[in-house]
């Protein structure tokens, strides 16, 4: 029962949008602000009650209770370091690493073996190669060719 | 027994979009090549530009004019330029986003969007993060106008623009007139009107052509600003009280234009191409020549009429100095919207 | 118009035009399963070639391609999450569910059935009812449209599961985040911090990219379900089973159906917009509530026959006003008019052939839609029996290349991975993307109307007659009212009956 859990400070964020909102609103002319400013007042308003809410009735799990924040933190920098890798090389070579990656990395120490290893890197680069021509020559997609290849 | 089906099911896939991009990329270009043998002498002079395929960007969703526009040329601009040209969508912000990434790009005319007048005169002069100036867009030509023309429904009764100027006289501010979106090109074509005859008519601002058209039609506003094309199909529907075209236009013979009933107003939409600035003379050139040669082509110019619009033919030069002299023109209307 | 069905039967008895038909309707169906492909842009594509091609034919291809798309949308929402296109949105609700139970197959079949069902009534009331339904598009006005807005919106209380609050609250970040960027009335830039990029505004695929699949795959890696498959029910005669299913419930078909058509033939409501305002009033006409949003097949069929039914009412305002009601109605008409045909009043009287052909090819689309997606279904299906550590790469992969795609825009798949991530981390804390989405789809169309509204209101002096007292608006808020009321009043009844039940469940949440 910590008295700042995670429905306290959400609430004190989305308050705090909600003052960033009506004060970006102030500078505008009337009809751009209207509507963004009545919303931010519900938003004001609602965010105020939840804030009463989890004071009174906090919730008694924690943020993350039960999650495998090493997986976590491992994939959602693994997705990342994709979109880094796009802009760096380009799509076609950041999507084969990126797949073969995950793959070699996510299904376990089995994977890790060299015949796996092998399929791991065809599906890679069939896939990606696949979808590739199709986006880029069917339809005409200019998909990015990072700036390591002068773009 | 079951592989077999989901194979059998992926290589027709597979075989369909390999024929469809098959003939989306070479077809225009083959035909072309046959047809026009002798014209590489008058081209070719400019260092050989160009020697790999060219990128045509659209500013707008698919399927819009600038979009049918492009597509009527790309057929045109690849036998001319004996190389393929690609159209591609970077869509957003009116127009903004696309001329944005054109300003950025490098200067050496592989890359040509196509551009609004004056969209790319107000935009940069009203948003403070619009993302480009007006002059980072080296215009190449402009090959089409659109002007604007004002409609009453067949029902009202307002029968000509004195009847109009004279009710909103009467009644200040409680006329409205839809039109499409804000600072826009219809946006200040409405502005100039007000100033011009001494009236206010409350302007409604819209999403886009259709939704303008939709909600006059239905009832909800008095007036409605309307681009020549869009004008053409409803003519039946529609009463045009005024067009902003400089001489009666062809495809509307029967509507008189303001300047004819006493107020100095021409208006319209002008669209055209323009590369980033920097890019080499001769390279801009050859563009040029490809433009015009389309322009002058007379299945162009009569399709182009029937549809409602005006074809235009107006070179690298003339467009700079047209985009000039219309910017010294928005200038002070747009210092006295923003306070 | 039966003078016209010996012309009719010519074009479409024309093995060349069947062929393309088929063709397009496959290439749709690719189109719409992935994420980022629009029918819109397909279209554009296809577009040149059809100035070569006769009119009809030409017509043909279109029709073919946008129906097929329109369906294929459902395949990545039942299968990844994703919606392919955003008419899916509310079958990710129901169909994910049902692909994670290892019903894949059956919610697949299901989406065919409703589809086709769907657009064969839309094709037949764009067939039969164009003139009586053009008016009514007619009486759409911004007042009308702000309070069709306020009606969706409204589902917010049937979609929060768990806390109602924070239902609301997700709404309201929805309709905020939908404000970034230029206001469509007012003009001026919000919220772009001075970000040239923003100015755009964000676009709807991108976010629904990023709430629907980002979240889904890390919570699959974190859970560490990895190695397993899902179980992939083999069965017999699925279709038969679903069939069965459907049939004994034609008014859930008709009554998704006839939403769609309605929502279609208003200007600038999509079949987004179609999809979940049918999936909601299946929610509240459904004896058995619970079972929606766990994978229920009656969730699926709702979105799905809707969504379809709205392609037939999308074309109503077209042909008979010369206003197209989607994007992709705009493509054709741009097609209608190279080939020197103007849509518009008169085109029924003076096109009457080309017309019907167009309309009875619809109808034929849908129906080899059905064909071509049962006997295709089995396969799709087991796409899920696919290893999870290979899927989900190729998910990531998928959405990535999605979100460039729809606007060749390398800013949105930065954006997707920031939205994504933070949409993670809204889940957790218990604000779910179903409502935040709602409101991003609905603010737009809320905020036009609103300010249109107070603008020609204001001109006429009377702002508050303007919104509460033309006829359809009555119609819309009293709609509203009702739907805001039943789970209120559904809720009170249960509390009534068994309290401890539900103290249980809130408990679980």
């Amino acid at each position: 029962m910590r008295l700042l859990n995670k429905d306290v400070i959400s609430a004190f964020v989305l308050l705090a949008v909600s003052v960033v909102v009506y004060l970006e609103t102030a500078g505008l002319n009337e009809m751009s602000a209207v509507f963004p400013r009545y919303i931010g007042l519900l938003l004001g308003a609602l965010s105020v009650i939840y804030l009463v809410f989890s004071l009174l009735k906090p919730s008694a799990k924690g943020l993350w209770e039960g999650t495998n924040k090493g997986r976590l933190a491992a994939a959602a920098a693994g997705i990342a370091a994709y979109t880094g890798l796009i802009w760096l090389s380009g799509f076609l070579i950041a999507s084969i690493l990126m797949m073969f990656g995950f793959i070699s990395l996510l299904g376990g120490r089995e994977s890790r073996r060299p015949l796996r290893l092998l399929q791991a890197g065809a599906i890679a680069i069939l896939v990606s190669g696949f979808f590739f021509v199709l986006f880029k020559y069917v339809f005409i997609v200019p998909l990015p060719a990072g700036i390591l290849f002068g773009a | 027994m079951r592989r077999m089906k989901q194979i059998g099911a992926l290589l027709l896939i597979i075989l369909l979009m390999g024929l469809a991009g098959c003939s989306a990329g070479s077809g225009p270009a083959a035909e072309g090549k046959g047809e026009h043998p002798g014209a590489e002498g008058d081209t070719g002079s400019a260092a050989g530009f160009p020697k790999h395929p060219i990128t045509y960007s659209i500013p707008f969703d698919p399927g819009g004019q600038s979009d049918l526009e492009a597509r009527r040329q790309q057929p045109h601009l690849e036998r001319i330029l004996h190389t393929s040209v690609v159209i591609t969508y970077k869509i957003g912000g009116g127009g903004a986003v696309g001329w944005s990434e054109l300003a950025g790009k490098k200067p050496d005319g592989y890359f040509m969007a196509g551009i609004n007048v004056p969209h790319i005169i107000l935009q940069p002069l009203l948003q403070k993060d619009a993302g480009y100036q007006t002059e980072q867009l080296e215009p190449v030509a402009i090959f089409q106008s659109t002007p604007v023309g004002l409609a009453v429904r067949k029902d009202s009764s307002i029968q000509t623009l004195e009847d109009l100027i004279r009710l909103a006289k009467d009644k200040p501010g409680t006329l409205t007139a839809a039109g499409v979106g804000t600072y826009t090109g219809q946006h200040m074509t409405h502005l100039l009107f007000e100033k011009k005859t001494g009236i206010t008519i409350q302007y409604i601002p819209f999403t886009g052509a259709a939704a303008t058209i939709q909600s006059f039609l239905g009832g909800n506003t008095d007036l409605l600003w309307g681009n020549s094309n869009d004008l053409v199909s409803y003519k039946d529907e529609f009463r045009l009280i005024a067009i902003g075209s400089s001489e009666r236009f062809t495809a509307l013979p029967d509507t008189p234009t303001f300047v004819e009933q006493d107020v100095e107003l021409t208006a319209g939409i002008d669209r055209g191409v323009a590369v980033p600035q920097g890019t080499p003379k001769e390279v801009i050139q050859v563009l040029e020549m490809a433009f015009l040669e389309i322009a002058a082509d007379p299945d162009v110019i009569r399709q182009m009429t029937e549809e409602g619009f005006e074809p235009k033919a107006m070179g690298a030069a003339e467009s700079k100095a047209y985009i000039e002299q219309l910017r010294a023109e928005y200038e002070p209307l747009v210092a006295e919207l923003q306070p | 118009m039966n003078d016209y069905i010996p012309v009719v039967f010519e074009v479409l008895s024309d093995p060349l035009n069947l062929l393309l038909l088929v063709g397009s309707l496959i290439a749709g169906i690719v189109v719409g399963a992935l994420p980022g492909l629009t029918v819109t842009m397909a279209l554009a594509l296809l577009l040149p070639f059809t100035f070569s091609m006769p009119a009809d034919t030409s017509l043909i291809a279109m029709g073919g391609l946008y129906i097929g798309g329109m369906f294929g949308g459902c395949i990545s929402a039942i299968l990844i999450n994703t919606p392919g296109t955003p008419s899916a949105i509310a079958t990710t609700f129901d169909g994910y569910p049902m692909a994670r139970s290892g019903k894949s197959h059956q919610a697949i079949v299901t989406a065919v059935l409703a589809s086709g069902i769907g657009g064969i009534i839309g094709a037949l009331a764009l067939l039969f009812l164009t003139p009586v339904l053009s008016s009514l598009s007619l009486a759409f006005g911004p007042p009308e449209y702000f309070w069709v807005a306020m009606l969706g919106l409204s589902m917010i209380a049937t979609l929060s599961s768990g806390s109602m609050l924070k239902g609301l609250i997700g709404g309201c970040l929805g309709l905020l985040l939908g404000t970034i960027g230029i206001a469509p009335i007012g003009g001026e830039s919000r919220f772009t911090f001075g970000l040239a990029p923003l100015v755009a505004g964000l676009e709807l695929t991108v976010v629904l990219i990023a709430f629907f699949c980002i979240p889904e795959v890390l919570r699959i890696v974190e859970n560490r379900v990895l190695g397993e498959r899902i179980v992939y029910r083999r069965e017999k005669g699925v279709v038969r089973q679903m069939w069965s299913r459907l049939i004994r419930r034609p008014f859930l078909l008709l009554r998704s159906s006839i939403i769609g058509v309605i929502v279609g033939i208003i200007p600038g409501a999509g079949g987004n917009v179609a999809s979940i305002i049918s999936y909601d009033a299946a929610v509240k006409f459904s004896k058995d509530k619970q079972a929606f949003g766990k994978g229920s097949y009656e969730g699926v069929a709702a979105s799905e026959s809707a969504n379809n039914a709205e392609v037939g009412g999308s074309l109503v305002p077209l042909l008979s006003l010369g206003i197209p009601g989607a994007p992709p109605a705009a493509i054709m008409m741009g097609a209608l008019m190279i080939h020197g045909i103007t849509p518009g009043p008169g085109l029924f009287t003076s096109q009457a052939g080309l017309v019907y052909t167009f309309l009875w090819a619809f109808l034929l689309a849908n129906v080899l839609l059905i064909v071509l997606g049962l006997y295709f279904s089995g396969p799709i299906g087991r796409i899920i029996n696919i290893r999870m550590d290979v899927l989900i790469p190729v998910i990531i992969f998928l959405s990535t290349i999605g979100a460039f795609a729809i606007r060749n825009n390398f800013t949105d798949v930065v954006m997707m991975v920031i939205i994504g991530l933070g949409a993670y981390l809204l889940s957790k804390i218990g604000f779910h993307p179903a409502p935040i989405v709602l409101g991003l789809i609905l603010g737009p169309i809320a905020e036009v109307g609103l300010t249109q509204s107070i603008l020609i209101g204001q001109a006429k002096d009377h702002v508050f007659a303007f919104f509460f007292t033309r006829p359809v608006s009555v119609v819309l808020m009293v709609l509203c009212a009702l739907s805001i009321a039943a789970p209120l009043a559904d809720k009170w009844l249960r509390s009534r009956r068994g309290s401890g039940q539900r103290q249980g469940k809130e408990e679980a949440e």
